[in-house]
């Protein structure tokens, strides 16, 4: 993310929000058109404030990056902001900011959005500027090298700065080995340090094509006026090559990894992570009720068995992205409460997922979970921002239809199902356990910055 | 208030807030409803007058124990129950508290507002405090205070509340520290929760898909049973002026926290609209501000750098927060302090002024544009006392700011040589100022 900002916290998108559905489904709602170029607008008008959400996604992230050249996306990302022909650096948001709007950007493993928020009669701004640094960045090392020491000052405060951001990565890095998935959003230090103005034109030719944008817009406009406005902007844009695929499929994980993590912490932290398909299955449905069955609520068992019952941890948690474009992870965390063992919260969150294996949730257990996800759904109907967030992620993982599909599949959900689905992912040989040991500051060793000496570029 | 957003957009110009109406309850609260039909679902915030201000001396973190165990079971509820009851209708019920105050925020599908409504007057009116849950509760806030040990940004913030407000009211953190926490017993909490829940004074914010009657009538029926005069009026004491000092943390980071910052300017304060204005020419306007522009932009120093006026009903602060490698830390204060050096002695230029209303006024919609937003801005301007059409307040007293307003307000509310420095670094690495 380019800048820390209230609408989106925490670390960079991977798995930000469990997917919602509609009262009115989405396709009755929605309006698509795609341009000769290529480029597809999703539309969805929602009147209820004056104010317009304008998103441009673009489909690379971190899983189009390779080794050596990790955080490219969103260093790109960050240098969209720093001018094109015509708007000088930094210009693009003060333009937006006079106008009254918000705008910022985050990059995921899978895309990277821009997004402004604005009085729906300026929206007409926005389109102008993404149409024109979609066509027109400039790149120069006058202005890539501030941005890239501004990039390893973002490093710092979310990885070198935080033992758990550290920990995620390198239970990423651990879990996967031959898919993309293992690279950090953000990058490895040392990737970032060295890359180029050369490397980042490349990534931008590459993959910012009309054909390789989705527009989505979601509030208070007039979607006729908005294609025109769209057309105009965008249509002159030619069309580029198809981007290069991503070939890599990661293989089955036989037996269980562990990754260990010893630096300065206060507390340790437990997470556990098991391959498991995305939407493109039929059993991400039962996956995603599953997550809610373990970690729903203060009510949920993971909750109520090691924070309440056995004061054995600070907080759990279960995650699991349903629209990731590749297979992702399903993962179970922990922080252990002061003077209790990783061992011991390690132990106990196993020991839940044993109990699911062997026995169905209970009828009431299921609803719960089922209300639980049902209402999260209308409730973040009330940001205009998440539906476009929605309606982005379902169309990066194949088809924003499908959104529609969400609710029924999970209304669709039997105990059985929850019992099978862990049972068969939830498996030993499937996992991969990261721990953070912390070391007492500062008679542990020093962090090092590791930044290569001497010039880069 | 004529009209608001949902109901005619068209006259947006004349009423810029959400329509509300204003009662009081018979047990003496304040009820303030915002239909909103779009979505079937329903909001309810009771705010009461006993945020972390009135924590007694040596038991920082009482209000916040206090309203996180109302949740935590009832006369005839266990904490477990109360969870799976508001789980079971996928609602949340939420206590949280902050300086000035504490609210519980009920949030349910329409269908299950009565069933919410129960959970929530059952936790406000009939909190058992059950010694159990205490030891949990207090034994989760401890560790909660540990864990943000790690984050060099909270390190530095604790620090700099230490310095500025001392022994005051706003002196330590909402949570309280690992020396007051493990004081607080249940005879206190018993105490804080009779002295300071009572309806008067309190506020009843309701903005979801509810009629304003049929709001109005279940409030009575659910907090029927709440009474009891007002509680005593909260009067903060004359701050004293802390000298000038810098307090340095040592810690093995690759990257240093620095708050810069002195008190600041209570929430009522006349000239709180000009000083966003001026604030957000300085380092509250994200990349067009001065402070992003000279520290981030041009010489590439931090990712995040920004100012901000905390204002609350008492005078809050002022602070400069930026994060920087070891190794600039000096450079990145030197530019920080000659920025809001600048600001003081040069008028800002046109096109800044000009760039700063506008922001400030055509963003205000996307300050209500969801309920949950509405919700919190009917309570701030209710609590506050700045008057139900605020919204269209701010954009006339924001308008009429002029670059001499702009520069007044940073000569009178920005003192430079009255800051509080408080760097969280390895100290070993970093190039520090001289002191």
């Amino acid at each position: 993310m380019r800048l820390l900002s209230p609408l989106v916290t925490g670390a960079l998108l991977s798995a930000l929000l469990a997917p919602l559905a509609a009262a009115a489904p989405f396709v009755e709602r929605v309006r698509e058109t795609v341009l000769p170029n290529g480029l597809k607008l999703i539309m969805l008008e929602d009147h209820k404030a004056p104010v317009t959400v304008f998103q441009i996604w673009y489909r690379v992230g971190s899983r189009n990056e390779s080794l050596g050249h990790t955080g490219l996306s969103h260093l790109l990302e960050h240098m969209m902001f720093r001018g094109t022909k015509t708007v000088g650096p930094e210009e693009y948001s003060r333009i937006i900011q006079r106008n009254g709007g918000q705008t910022n950007a985050f990059t995921s493993q899978d895309y990277t959005t821009y997004f402004a928020t604005i009085a729906s009669d300026r929206v007409g701004v926005v389109v102008d500027l993404e149409a024109d640094r979609l066509a027109n960045l400039v790149v120069t090392d006058e202005l890539y090298v501030p941005e890239r020491n501004v990039v390893q000052e973002e490093r710092r405060l979310r990885t070198e700065n935080n033992p758990v951001g550290e920990l995620f990565e390198q239970l990423n890095a651990a879990a996967y080995v031959a898919h993309p998935y293992r690279h950090p959003i953000i990058g490895w230090m040392g990737d970032i340090a060295q890359s180029t103005t050369e490397d980042l034109l490349r990534h931008y030719r590459s993959y910012y094509q009309p054909n390789n944008a989705v527009v989505v817009a979601v509030g208070d406009f007039d979607s006729h006026q908005l294609v025109s406005d769209i057309e105009r902007a965008f249509g002159p844009i030619p069309s580029g090559g198809t981007p290069p695929a991503v070939r890599s499929v990661e293989p089955v994980q036989r037996g269980e990894r562990r990754v260990e993590l010893r630096r300065e912490a206060e507390l340790p932290y437990v997470a556990i992570a098991y391959h498991v398909p995305n939407l493109q299955s039929a059993d991400a449905a039962a996956l995603e009720v599953l997550a809610e069955v373990l970690a729903g609520g203060e009510s949920a068992r993971l909750h109520h068995e090691i924070v309440y019952r056995r004061r054995l941890a600070r907080e759990v948690g279960a995650s699991f992205d349903y629209t990731s474009v590749d297979p992702g992870l399903f993962v179970v965390s922990a922080q252990p409460l002061p003077g209790q063992s990783t061992a011991a919260v390690e132990a106990a969150l196993l020991a839940e997922i044993e109990k699911i294996k062997s026995a169905p949730p209970r009828p009431r257990e299921l609803q719960k979970a089922r209300n639980g996800i049902e209402a999260s759904f209308v409730f973040a109907q009330d940001s205009l921002f998440y539906q476009g967030l929605l309606l982005g992620q379902y169309e990066m993982a194949g088809d924003w239809r499908r959104i529609d599909e969400y609710l029924p599949a999970v209304r669709a959900v039997t105990a059985d199902d929850i019992t099978r689905v862990a049972r068969f992912y939830l498996d030993r040989d499937n996992r991969t356990v990261a721990i953070l040991v912390p070391l007492p500051s500062p008679s542990g060793r020093r962090l090092v910055d590791q930044v290569p000496k001497g010039p880069i570029h | 208030m004529v009209c608001g957003l949902v109901l005619c957009r068209a006259a947006v110009a004349v009423a810029l807030g959400p329509q509300v109406v204003q009662t009081t309850l018979s047990n003496g609260a304040t009820l303030l409803v915002s239909e909103q039909h779009n979505l079937p679902m329903v909001r309810v915030h009771v705010l009461i007058d006993a945020g972390a201000r009135r924590d007694p001396p040596g038991r920082g973190g009482l209000a916040n124990l206090t309203a996180d165990l109302l949740t935590e079971g009832t006369a005839t509820r266990s904490a477990a129950a109360i969870k799976e009851a508001i789980d079971f209708i996928g609602g949340s019920l939420q206590a949280e508290t902050g300086l000035d105050y504490a609210q519980v925020r009920l949030h349910v599908l329409r269908k299950d507002l009565d069933a919410g409504l129960d959970l929530l007057a059952d936790v406000l009116l009939r909190p058992a405090f059950r010694g159990e849950e205490l030891t949990r509760r207090r034994e989760a806030v401890l560790a909660a205070i540990r864990a943000g040990r790690d984050d060099p940004t909270e390190l530095a913030s604790r620090a700099f509340r230490r310095a500025l407000f001392g022994a005051e009211p706003y002196g330590h953190e909402v949570e309280g520290d690992e020396e007051s926490v493990p004081r607080i017993t249940g005879a206190d909490i018993e105490a804080f929760y009779r002295s300071f829940y009572r309806p008067n004074g309190a506020l009843v914010v309701v903005v979801g898909d509810v009629s304003a009657q049929d709001a109005q009538a279940r409030l009575e029926r659910h907090l029927a049973a709440w009474n009891g005069s007002a509680s005593r009026p909260f009067a903060y004491p004359t701050p004293a002026t802390p000298t000038p000092r810098t307090e340095r943390v040592d810690r093995p980071v690759t990257q240093a926290s620095i708050i810069l910052g002195h008190r600041g300017i209570a929430r009522d304060n006349p000239d709180f609209e000009a000083i966003a204005v001026m604030n957000y020419i300085l380092g509250g306007g994200g990349f067009s501000s001065r402070l992003m522009d000279n520290i981030r932009t041009r010489a590439g120093l931090a990712y995040s750098v920004a100012s901000f006026f905390a204002a609350h009903k008492a005078p809050g602060s002022f602070q400069v927060v930026m994060q920087t490698k070891n190794e600039s830390v000096a450079d990145a204060i030197g530019r920080a302090r000659a920025e809001i050096e600048r600001i003081r002695t040069e008028p800002v230029s046109d096109e800044e002024l000009s760039d700063a209303k506008r922001y400030l006024t055509g963003s205000f919609p996307l300050r209500l544009d969801s309920n949950a937003k509405i919700a919190d801005f009917i309570t701030q301007v209710s609590f506050y006392g700045l008057g139900l059409d605020y919204a269209d307040q701010y954009i006339r007293r924001v308008n009429a700011v002029t670059k001499e307003d702009v520069q007044r307000v940073a000569q009178q509310y920005l003192h430079p040589d009255g800051l509080i420095e408080v760097i969280v670094a390895n100290l070993g690495k970093a190039k520090l100022p001289e002191r």
